[in-house]
């Protein structure tokens, strides 16, 4: 088991080193305005902005650039800002926690409700309930986030004279009430768009494995019902919904990003777009090759719980 | 205490105007989203009373007291539009319009300060200003006792004559964002003694002490000395200054938190004021969308909001009744259509044309609803200065004629199969104003390709590099007349006076314009200042206003003392108190 | 055409050089269509979707961009039956003509990515090894990333508008359609006809013009569907977040997002672009679910949906 997770492990310092490399080479050699203009702003003259390329070190060849940056970055020092020369590494450390909770929540929505209609649909195969869960579950993913987002802000208002609470941020420990009014909106709406695809494959799942034969035989020794389900089918589906998951995980992330900006949350997301917009680069740089760690990371988790649930991976 | 008596010779002349104002019903807050640029889709802003047509025929004066003696404590609620970049007045870049007027009125303290309704000139830090000679081109200043917020390194020392010499002197050294009073008008400021100092200009100013120049909120903050060079990390993370309220905390340039500087001087423009500000302090709260806003408001979590329009504003008020006071007013931001001086607009007749087929009364339909007021070379708002809606000069202006338009068209034999392109930034009025200006023109067979831009390339590119052949936006709400008409003077009008944003030059407007400005006596400038709209419009100068729209605001009943027809954030606030006690419980 | 054997039923040998064909894709298809109500809703709709962005700007009962004061904010009537925006411009008519940008989007999409992609999907299942190898890593890696943030920094390095979204979609409809084709083309090429085929000497080319391609094309419908699918999506996303540069067209997101700033008073502003959006999506992903699940299960979450 341990040769196995070391063995995926490993791929995920050539992983981020690949994604570094393409992300830093695209973002400085593509045209596109110039960040000094942003920064300089109006009325700057050439010699102010040249002034700011020279500082922001974009007047450099471009493999030192890239060595400069890749040399403190792995010392940990990822550099500060264009804009306002702020530390990145405290800024992520800010915006962070805002981040994890909706991702975390919204994953946790997306497996209850993913996993919990899949089984439902399955059990209630070609009846109307698994008509509806399945036709939810397309509708799910039909709709734009941004779209629930704001009809879930706009019609409550418009109904009822109720309007949801938004912006600011406090810790979950210093007011946990609060905390849970203000982001559970948000984590709602990535949550029911990543279950969509859940819902599908673990009703598929579910259905090859109750017609399978261990499962007649669970059922023919006189099981329960939900001892069956649960300690039966539901291991042996384990695999695919791990990656069901692993992918639900994939789309509650990039869906945090849009819910982020809508609510004016101060996560990773709205910050990521921001510096898209106004093309920061050292913060683009950062978060890219932060996804593509979580991705990796995300992988490897679900490799390994591969290994853990269906012992005949280990030994491929 | 007279104007004559703190030394304002020529500025003071005016009388003291009625400021009118809704009965009991006073303006909410202005949200930041109305004055910093970028990624700002709200632009809505409000403040009370000072015209626009729901005014009723009761008149107060509005000083603060108008609710009775303000009551101290509690913490005002408001939201922030945008999150600041950085607390760093000294920008870089376009986003320190942000941050200046943020902490401009509240973090530090000024000089003096001109509001629109009055054209007053009220002092603030300063207590005396002498001219010694007939021209104005010299003044000697002289401040009051004030002190720093007591904050590393200053440690709440005494204000002096030379933090504020200093304070000028550096943002002069910063890249002006268009014209800089500083850099074009100011020939040098010293000390003299520990609570004096001297301002020499280059030549007569008679605007010197608005905010787009000596009174800037912006450009002339007073700062301690110690952290103006070198201190740029200090700078970014935190704002010391000695304005009456301090900055308390804030979140990555978001829900910043002011609270009460307890030691914030004591006298202004010759009165009392000791006791202000009355709030233990301002809580903003960081809400971009404005639906969530609203939202916001409603669940009382601010005490303040601007509505997006009179709909809303009413509806509000018929949902909350007596809970909260609504308020409209006349926005001192205007929406205007810029051609770029190059063929076929050096043709006047082109020119003519364009002004001819724009339909204001309709643009005004589209774009506000009806709310809103139309706009000639001077936004209506500046009561004194603004020529009347019937004065013959603006009727001609405001004219729509598409029959003579396409006759002065062919006459300047107009290329109709040329497309036009008409750059704007993507903020949801520009694009409005955009498309109605495409309808508008085409009725005269003048075809205009729309291309739509970010907001901050669209900013620092085509607007600020003059790199369109159209181009149409909202202009902000500057507070005085200057900057309005300075938009027209051209390149060679003065000492190293940048060129307009439409490459644009005229002698006969150039002169018209340098005259009202040069103008020290007030009744005289008045009517220089009336003139110079004339001329420019008779040019059909190449930026065409159309109107400017009203604001709807509203704020909780329990929140008084507001002053109306000011606009800047947190400068009148020092009289607003919470007539909630619980409320005012709060620190 | 080359025959080698053909048997029938009865099992007695006919014409011993006639090669033995599958019947044609379309009669194998039609039965399912009628078990599967939801996948002929999803026919329909994209058919409408296609229809009107083809001939829209002409069925329109108005111009897209006429303003008329008049009209202003009205809600959904018989003369507006979505309503009208703040200039006066009726939103059903905007939509139908909105239609034509996603649909072009997506054709470019599909033209710059997908197409490229079967063709390396068949390539790459056909000949396998390295070429195999390499593509399907590749995808494999691309896939596992989140759309979101991969847009965003394209955005960074060539500046917000479609450009940027044209990219990002492209290569993922490059990966997903080799991927498709890819094991298409792997089933195919162990089919019992074309190992017949073989073996009385046609040649590569004759097999993959004759056999293969053929019985690839409903594989590739499905591919589309998802494609566009996706997107229409990504297109509306990214115009409603500001990041999609629209020179003055109409298009769903764009209206989207313009109507958001007064939806909480004219609800209509944005709930008909948006269901429209919802319902064209809708469409494309019950025809590629019902594609998928008549032609082959275990193709099931090769192209899903991705956000």
């Amino acid at each position: 088991m341990l040769r196995y997770a070391l063995r995926r492990l490993a791929w995920l310092p050539i992983i981020l080193f690949a994604v570094s490399t393409i992300v830093f080479v695209l973002l400085r050699v593509l045209p596109g305005q110039d960040p000094a203009d942003v920064i300089a702003g109006q009325g700057a003259t050439d010699e102010q902005k040249s002034r700011i390329r020279a500082d922001l070190g974009l007047d450099d060849p471009l493999w030192q650039q890239y060595t400069d940056w890749m040399g403190n970055t792995l010392r940990g020092d990822f550099g500060t800002t264009f804009e306002g020369e702020k530390p990145i590494r405290d800024e992520f450390t800010r915006r962070f926690p805002a981040s994890f909770q909706i991702i975390l929540m919204g994953l946790i929505i997306s497996a209850i409700l993913g996993i919990g209609f899949g089984i439902i649909s399955a059990l209630f195969r070609n009846s109307l309930p698994d008509y509806g869960v399945r036709f939810g579950a397309v509708a799910a993913s039909s709709i734009p986030e941004f779209f629930l987002l704001t009809l879930l802000i706009i019609l409550p208002s418009y109904w009822w004279n109720y309007s949801m609470p938004v912006g600011g941020y406090v810790a979950i420990y210093d007011e946990p009430w609060t905390n849970l009014r203000l982001m559970l909106p948000a984590a709602a709406v990535i949550g029911v768009a990543g279950s969509a695809g859940l819902m599908r494959l673990t009703r598929t799942t579910m259905l090859e494995v109750l017609r399978a034969d261990y499962v007649r035989t669970a059922r023919a020794k006189g099981l329960r019902r939900h001892t069956v389900i649960l300690s039966h089918a539901l291991r042996n589906a384990g695999t695919p919904i791990v990656t069901a998951l692993g992918t639900a995980f994939i789309a509650v992330f990039g869906g945090s990003i849009i819910v982020e900006q809508i609510l004016s949350i101060q996560g990773l997301g709205s910050w990521f777009f921001r510096a898209a917009l106004i093309r920061d680069l050292p913060i683009v740089q950062f978060l890219s090759i932060y996804t593509a760690f979580i991705v990796v990371v995300m992988n490897l988790i679900v490799d390994l719980s591969y290994g853990y649930i269906d012992p005949r991976v280990r030994y491929s | 205490m007279s104007e004559q008596d703190l030394g304002l010779r020529y500025w003071g002349r005016q009388r003291v105007t009625r400021r009118r104002a809704l009965s009991g019903a006073v303006a909410g807050t202005a949200s930041l989203g109305a004055i910093a640029l970028v990624g700002c889709k709200s632009d809505k802003k409000t403040n009370g009373g000072g015209g626009g047509t729901v005014v009723p025929s009761t008149v107060t004066v509005n000083d603060g007291y108008q609710d009775g003696p303000g009551q101290p404590g509690g913490i005002l609620k408001v939201r922030q539009a945008t999150a600041l970049p950085s607390m760093n007045v000294f920008g870089p870049g376009i986003l320190v319009l942000a941050q200046g007027l943020t902490l401009g009125f509240t973090v530090f303290d000024h000089l003096w300060y001109v509001p629109t309704d009055t054209g007053v000139t009220e002092l603030f830090l300063a207590t005396k200003i002498e001219q010694p000679d007939d021209q104005g081109l010299e003044l000697i200043v002289t401040i009051g006792d004030a002190t720093f917020h007591d904050k590393e390194p200053v440690n709440g020392r005494k204000v002096t004559a030379e933090d504020v010499v200093e304070s000028f002197k550096r943002f002069k050294e910063e890249p002006p964002i268009g014209y800089s009073w500083l850099q074009d008008v100011m020939e040098d400021i010293v000390v003299v003694d520990e609570q004096t100092l001297k301002i020499t200009q280059k030549f007569p100013w008679a605007w010197v002490f608005t905010s787009s120049n000596a009174g800037s909120p912006i450009f002339t903050s007073i700062l301690p000395k110690e952290i103006l060079h070198d201190h740029d990390d200090l700078l970014v993370k935190d704002a010391i200054g000695s304005g009456h309220w301090i900055l308390n905390s804030h979140d990555n340039g978001a829900n910043i938190k002011f609270r009460r500087f307890d030691k914030f001087r004591s006298f202004q423009n010759g009165r009392d004021i000791t006791g202000q500000p009355f709030l233990n302090g301002l809580d903003f709260r960081f809400i971009t969308d404005d639906n969530a806003g609203l939202a916001a408001f409603r669940a009382g979590e601010i005490d303040t909001t601007g509505f997006t329009s009179r709909n809303q504003m009413e509806s509000i008020a018929s949902e909350f009744g007596e809970r909260i006071r609504t308020a409209s007013d006349l926005s001192r931001d205007y929406l205007n259509f810029m051609l770029h001086y190059e063929p076929p607009f050096t043709d006047d007749r082109v020119r003519k044309a364009f002004n001819l087929l724009l339909d204001r009364d309709e643009a005004i339909g589209l774009i506000s609803e009806g709310d809103a007021q139309k706009a000639g070379p001077i936004p209506p708002v500046h009561k004194r200065y603004v020529l009347p809606p019937d004065d013959p000069a603006m009727v001609e202006y405001f004219r729509t004629d598409v029959a003579e338009a396409k006759q002065l068209l062919d006459a300047a034999a107009f290329n109709y199969d040329e497309e036009i392109e008409l750059k704007h930034s993507n903020r949801p009025t520009d694009s409005k104003l955009a498309q109605v200006i495409q309808e508008q023109l085409g009725r005269g067979g003048v075809k205009m390709k729309l291309t739509q831009e970010d907001l901050v390339k669209w900013f620092s590119q085509t607007l600020n590099q003059h790199q369109f052949k159209a181009t149409c936006f909202q202009h902000l709400p500057y507070e005085d007349v200057d900057l309005p008409l300075r938009f027209y003077l051209g390149a060679s009008a003065g000492a190293g006076r940048p060129a307009n944003f439409m490459d644009y030059q005229d002698d006969d407007v150039d002169t018209a314009i340098l005259a009202a400005a040069q103008e020290l006596d007030e009744e005289a400038r008045v009517e220089k200042v009336k003139e110079a709209q004339r001329v420019v419009m008779q040019k059909h100068a190449p930026m065409l206003n159309i109107l400017s729209q009203i604001n709807f605001g509203g704020q909780y009943s329990y929140v008084k003392g507001s002053i109306t027809g000011r606009g800047s954030l947190g400068l009148f606030n020092r009289t607003t108190w919470l007539d909630d006690e619980k409320r005012r419980q709060e620190t | 055409m080359v025959t080698i054997a053909r048997t029938d039923i009865g099992g007695a040998v006919q014409d011993a050089w006639e090669l033995p064909r599958e019947k044609p894709w379309l009669v194998r298809a039609s039965g399912p269509w009628v078990q599967n109500p939801a996948g002929l809703i999803g026919l329909i709709i994209v058919g409408a979707f296609i229809v009107l962005g083809l001939i829209g700007p002409y069925v329109a009962p108005y111009g897209a961009r006429d303003l008329n004061i008049s009209w202003q904010f009205q809600s959904p009537s018989l003369a507006h039956p979505f309503g009208a925006t703040q200039l006066g411009q009726d939103i059903f008519s905007r939509l139908i003509v909105g239609a034509r940008l996603s649909l072009v989007f997506g054709a470019t999409v599909i033209l710059v990515g997908f197409v490229p992609g079967t063709v390396l999907g068949i390539l790459s299942g056909y000949f396998g090894r390295w070429v195999d190898y390499a593509i399907q890593r590749s995808g494999e890696a691309w896939a596992a990333f989140p759309q979101l943030p991969i847009l965003l920094t394209v955005v960074a390095a060539v500046g917000p508008g479609l450009k940027a979204v044209v990219i990002v979609v492209a290569i993922s409809a490059l990966f997903g359609g080799s991927r498709l084709l890819r094991a298409v083309a792997l089933v195919e090429k162990n089919k019992e006809y074309v190992l017949a085929a073989r073996a009385v000497g046609a040649s590569e080319f004759d097999l993959l013009r004759r056999y293969i391609v053929p019985n690839i094309m409903p594989y590739i419908l499905v591919g589309l569907s998802s494609v566009f699918a996706i997107a229409i999506l990504a297109e509306a996303t990214l115009s409603f977040l500001g990041l999609g540069v629209q020179p003055g067209t109409p298009g769903w997101g764009i209206d989207l997002a313009e109507g958001r700033a007064r939806a909480s008073e004219y609800p209509h502003l944005v709930i008909f672009p948006g269901l429209v959006i919802s319902i064209v999506v809708l469409g494309f992903n019950l025809l590629g679910d019902t594609l998928r699940d008549i032609l082959d299960p275990r193709l099931r979450g090769s192209t899903g949906p991705k956000r």
